[in-house]
């Protein structure tokens, strides 16, 4: 069990209603390692999180298989399914408010996750729960367990997001998009405090979000994603250093830098992700990358181009990446 | 786990104590507003409690020679402050008791309907699916048929009297109901907390009472506000056609249809039962504009 890897996507695929949104995914998370799935919005990222927890929508099929140390969950029934998902993992989700129940008291609902995976009596919980509050920087958890989500800040609600997700200690923690929603400093308080918890737990982690800054912070791997595929996927520092999918290499000179010279003009990329399932033939990114040709009318394979083998990228002309600099 | 991983944050202390100023603020409003309209309710609610202490006579002595009587003559010693009826029944005392069948038919009708739709409605709308297309169809199906036609009907079926009046009025006005819990329902189920409480595996009866309900309450205590109104009008058109509660309990719409037709000469008959009727409608439709602001998350 130990050399299996936490969390073993391949080849996940999700449509709806024939519209494929998430295709041929594979995404694989070891101990203690926070992969981090990056694209932009409608590329599929929260997709495939919802797949991966079992929580796509009803109308939604799936194909591939998703592993948990080693157990295909296709392979049980839904509900023991279920229980496996459980007992490895949990999520925190993206609007810190929004995530928690209105009108219950946040201490509660930290508590409720306790009791709901464990089967725990409420005056254990009660005391695990506040001990993990504490645990996650809130300040005073005795005061706080009978707050109402109204009462607390974004950040404040994300610390008990997280405190309820960590109370049934994970070793996978999918975080989709834990940050978008928080003001800076907060955001850096949240990622220090996601980090000491990796560090502590060895939990492992499967990142999603949009931001660049957020990635270079906290991943180990990084697996780009464009039109429902993965397009480059590797080690942080290959792929920030080394990009060889156009694409990656185009998102990385998005970000504004803070050296050089001053006032020119921000770059973007042209175009827009295409419309959901309704994807180009062949390479996806073609529509708008600048090194597209007929070439690219084929689906280029996700595949090795460099020493590293664990650096993969799919596109034809990783060679000619220089030209876009 | 023992030490603080991040140092103690007092993050946002004042926006807490504006939040908690704002929540007092919105009570205070409400309730400047709404306090008339708490007064007339109650009194009627307290009318209908204690009615039989309250009622200066029997509503249901009749006293031949005494019939027909202005509000505030006197007949050998009995004191009709409204006047009397056809039958020289105490006015008063037959308006007070008749509190009693309107806020019970009421009462019970709403929470009937209101059980039954708000059960329906959020099946529907968290499970989708075949239920949902067998009961909003059932829903539509209803909601095309004039209620008070069908309240009509169904009474003269079932036959009159205050059980089957409740039965007939849940009978038409769930769908009301069923729309708003499938509506707000819908817009939950993929609340974050309701998918990590379905991930936590939560059973469909667990998310739904402890989840959803609670946050659609507030639109659906909106919704029962404005029915209740409405039941009190269907209760009184019911009595007065003669399909609802039987003589001789008193009830507002069957003393509104008996002073018909003595209007000409005895107005007290009819009017004192009627401005009753409008007082607690009224009240309660109030009550429910105000209710519908004060949950009203764009108001706030």
């Amino acid at each position: 069990m130990t050399d299996m890897p936490l969390l073993a996507v391949r080849d996940l695929s999700v449509s709806i209603n024939g519209a494929k949104i998430v295709d041929g995914l594979d995404l694989t998370v070891e101990r203690s390692e926070i992969h981090a799935l990056v694209g932009e919005s409608g590329c599929g990222k929260s997709m495939t999180a919802l797949s991966i927890l079992g929580l796509q929508p009803a109308a939604a099929k799936i194909g591939g298989s998703v592993a948990l140390q080693g157990t295909d969950v296709a392979s049980l029934s839904r509900r023991a399914a279920g229980k496996l998902r459980r007992k490895t993992m949990s999520v925190i989700f993206q609007e810190p408010v929004a995530a928690l129940n209105p009108l219950m008291k946040v201490g509660d609902q930290v508590a409720e996750a306790l009791i709901m995976s464990t089967g725990s009596d409420r005056g254990r919980a009660r005391s695990a729960a506040l001990e993990v509050m504490a645990h996650v920087g809130i300040s005073d958890p005795d005061q706080r367990y009978d707050q109402y989500p109204f009462e607390l800040s974004g950040g404040m609600c994300q610390r008990i997001s997280i405190a309820a997700a960590l109370i049934s200690r994970p070793q996978l923690l999918i975080a989709d998009e834990p940050t978008t929603a928080l003001d800076v400093t907060i955001q850096a308080a949240i990622l220090d405090l996601m980090k000491a918890l990796r560090r502590e737990t060895g939990m492992g982690m499967v990142l999603i979000t949009h931001d660049m800054g957020v990635v270079a912070d906290m991943a180990d791997r990084v697996s780009v994603m464009y039109a429902g595929r993965i397009v480059e996927t590797g080690p942080l520092h290959e792929v920030f250093a080394r990009p060889t999918h156009p694409y990656t290499s185009l998102l990385l000179s998005t970000i504004p830098r803070l050296v050089g010279p001053r006032k020119t003009e921000l770059r973007t990329i042209a175009g827009t992700v295409p419309d959901i399932g309704r994807w180009p033939d062949g390479c996806r990114f073609r529509t708008r990358c600048p090194l597209a040709d007929a070439a690219c009318g084929a689906l280029p394979p996700l595949v090795a181009h460099d020493a590293s083998v664990a650096h993969l990228a799919a596109c034809w002309h990783t060679d000619r990446l220089e030209a876009l600099a | 786990m023992t030490a603080a991983l991040a140092p103690p944050q007092d993050e946002a202390q004042s926006e807490l104590q504006a939040l908690k100023r704002a929540a007092r603020a919105r009570r205070v409003r409400f309730l400047s507003r709404a306090w008339p309209l708490l007064a007339i309710l109650s009194a009627l609610v307290l009318a209908a409690l204690f009615a039989p202490w309250i009622a200066p006579n029997d509503p249901l002595r009749q006293n031949l020679m005494g019939r027909l009587q202005a509000p505030g003559s006197e007949v050998r010693g009995v004191l009709y402050l409204l006047g009397s009826d056809e039958l020289g029944r105490d006015l008063l005392s037959r308006v007070i008791h008749g509190a009693r069948v309107s806020l019970l038919v009421a009462i019970s009708s709403v929470l009937l309907s209101g059980v039954v739709g708000t059960t329906l409605g959020m099946i529907a709308g968290y499970l989708r699916g075949w239920p949902e297309r067998i009961i909003m169809r059932l829903t539509d199906v209803f909601l095309s048929i004039p209620a008070i036609l069908l309240a009509i009907i169904a009474v003269a079926v079932l036959g009159p009297g205050l059980v089957n009046v409740v039965l007939v009025l849940a009978l038409t006005r769930w769908p009301r109901y069923a729309r708003v819990a499938y509506a707000q329902t819908l817009a939950l189920s993929n609340a974050p907390y309701v998918r990590l409480s379905r991930f936590m595996g939560g059973g469909t009866v667990h998310i739904l009472l402890r989840h959803i309900l609670p946050n659609i309450m507030g639109a659906l205590i909106v919704v029962a506000t404005l029915e209740f109104g409405l039941m009190v009008l269907f209760e009184a058109s019911l009595s007065f056609l003669g399909l609802g509660v039987q003589p001789p309990t008193p009830s507002w719409g069957a003393m509104l249809a008996a002073g018909r037709d003595y209007v000409a000469t005895a107005w007290w008959i009819s009017v004192f039962p009627g401005f009753c009727l409008f007082l607690l409608v009224l009240a309660m439709n109030l009550l429910g504009d105000l209710l519908r602001d004060h949950f009203d998350p764009r108001l706030r």
